[in-house]
């Protein structure tokens, strides 16, 4: 009897341990896990009210839409973007916002996206426009660029324009240096631009001048060029285009290639137009990730935007332009003559549209 | 009598031996271009080229677009100097003017490269220009032996 109620006693004891490691257990983890859930709802509350209370959000569209496309992205496979609607620029930055690049604490009060342009309300950003054009608005115009633009030109599916780029080009080269291929071999920008008669130009400068220059003297020789064009071009409206962001994780080098450069050359150049007059087209409006970097998976190389990235430019482009005034058009025997004074200026006299 | 038909013989080699020396250009070849272009573009390892819209290429490469009945060309994003053109001319007398054009391409990419991107110099510097028949072939590819091989499956 003696060791019958012995055993019973052991066993109630282990019984009751198993129970005590049983709830400190619970109590451990499942505790931490209450905790965090507790904490985690009251720091989206208080993201979502710094949210409302004004933070600049730079796509135009609002929190509980912003909110409602984070449920749908947890939930389902993004599609690809395919238009540069503000909305939809919010969307595509979503997946980074969502994983790598997202902050890491989301108590923190981070806006949901961060502004692509240094003054939103500037009159200078060329607006949405609801009738995009066809290629056709570009069979006047002429692109005068970097790689970037090179590579605009070679993967956009573009049927129209005249293309003056050239890989590296600076704001020094643009100026003076003969990068510009012809069949008689390379030729200045003024030069090349002086072959022809163009009622739009479009410039994509700035990426190889990311630490280049001390800012001012790039903000002095970026007007004094465009208004040298100008006079090669007299009524041609100027469209001066951001500089797209990079993904600083691919970049070969981050030293003067990353997006706080971006952002202050950008800076600039919407001033610049604003200024002058001329029109500023904001490329990372759709190519901005939301947190001021290139759309993760846009570039191999963390620069040079895939095909389909250069689709949307392209997209882009053609739902954000400016009617030309009938009155504005020059001549063309007028075109003729600035380009004939253009190339007698010139050391290399090539008519390159004869090519 | 031998020797008139030996000196015939000699004639007749000598002739067909000088037609030779057109070389491809002569040659009537019928190159499936979009398999051609595919192939070659398997020698470009370290970019993804793209198709250029057709309507841009004469102002890329400057050729004379009535000289041309259809040209196919695969550019670079801007990172690299790769490509791969693919021109077939109206008459296989314009094949070397295109070539000319080509190396002139070639010869300012390179000047352009050298300032920007020196690791691409040596790519534009094996670049291939080949025509065969109307066709004339440009590539600027990581591996230019393995062009040239699927060049010469074609009658290059």
């Amino acid at each position: 009897m003696g060791s019958q109620k012995r055993r019973r006693r052991r066993r109630d004891r282990l019984v009751l341990n198993l129970l005590i490691i049983v709830t400190l257990v619970l109590v451990v983890f499942e505790g931490k896990l209450v905790y965090t859930m507790f904490t985690h709802h009251s720091s989206l509350s208080e993201a979502h009210e710094t949210s409302s209370s004004g933070t600049a959000v730079s796509t135009g569209g609002s929190v509980s839409e912003l909110e409602k496309k984070k449920d749908q992205a947890t939930t389902s496979f993004l599609p690809e973007v395919s238009s540069n609607h503000f909305g939809e620029a919010a969307l595509a930055g979503l997946p980074d916002m969502l994983t790598a690049e997202a902050p890491a604490d989301s108590g923190t009060e981070q806006p949901d996206t961060l502004p692509t342009v240094s003054d939103p309300d500037s009159p200078a950003i060329v607006p949405k426009s609801d009738s995009p054009v066809d290629d056709s608005y570009f069979a006047d115009a002429v692109f005068i660029g970097d790689s970037r633009m090179e590579g605009f030109r070679n993967a956009s599916g573009i049927t129209q324009g005249r293309f003056f780029t050239s890989v590296g080009m600076s704001l020094s080269s643009m100026r003076s240096d003969p990068i510009i291929s012809t069949p008689e071999g390379n030729i200045t920008v003024a030069a090349a631009l002086s072959g022809g008669s163009y009622s739009k130009i479009y410039i994509m400068l700035g990426t190889n001048d990311l630490g280049e220059y001390d800012w001012d003297s790039f903000r002095e020789g970026f007007i004094s060029t465009i208004e040298r064009f100008q006079e090669i071009q007299p009524g041609a409206i100027i469209y001066i285009c951001s500089v797209i962001y990079v993904d600083e994780s691919r970049a070969a080098s981050t030293e003067y290639v990353n997006n706080a450069n971006v952002d202050k050359i950008n800076s600039i150049l919407l001033d610049v137009c604003a200024e002058k007059g001329y029109y500023y087209l904001d490329l990372n409006e759709f190519l901005s990730n939301g947190y001021g970097s290139l759309i993760d998976g846009a570039s191999s190389d963390g620069v040079h935007l895939y095909e389909e990235y250069c689709k949307q430019m392209l997209d882009y482009l053609k739902s954000h332009y400016i009617e030309v005034p009938e009155s504005s058009k020059e001549p063309e025997s007028d075109g003729v003559t600035a380009a004939e004074t253009e190339s007698e200026s010139e050391t290399e006299d090539v008519d390159i549209d004869e090519a | 009598m031998r020797k008139k038909l030996t000196l015939l013989l000699c004639a007749a080699a000598m002739t067909l031996g000088l037609t030779a020396c057109g070389g491809n250009k002569e040659k009537e070849v019928s190159v499936d271009v979009p398999k051609l272009t595919e192939e070659l573009l398997s020698t470009v390892t370290s970019d993804q080229l793209t198709e250029t819209a057709s309507d841009m290429l004469a102002s890329i490469y400057f050729y004379e677009p009535n000289d041309v009945a259809s040209a196919v060309a695969y550019a670079s994003s801007g990172a690299t100097a790769c490509e791969v053109a693919v021109i077939e001319s109206k008459d296989a007398k314009n094949t070397e003017a295109i070539e000319k054009l080509f190396q002139t391409r070639v010869d300012n990419q390179s000047a352009l490269y050298a300032s920007y991107n020196e690791g691409e110099v040596a790519k534009l510097d094996d670049a291939i220009i080949e025509s065969a028949g109307v066709y004339t072939v440009l590539c600027v590819c990581d591996d230019p032996d393995a062009a040239e091989e699927i060049l010469e499956n074609y009658g290059f």
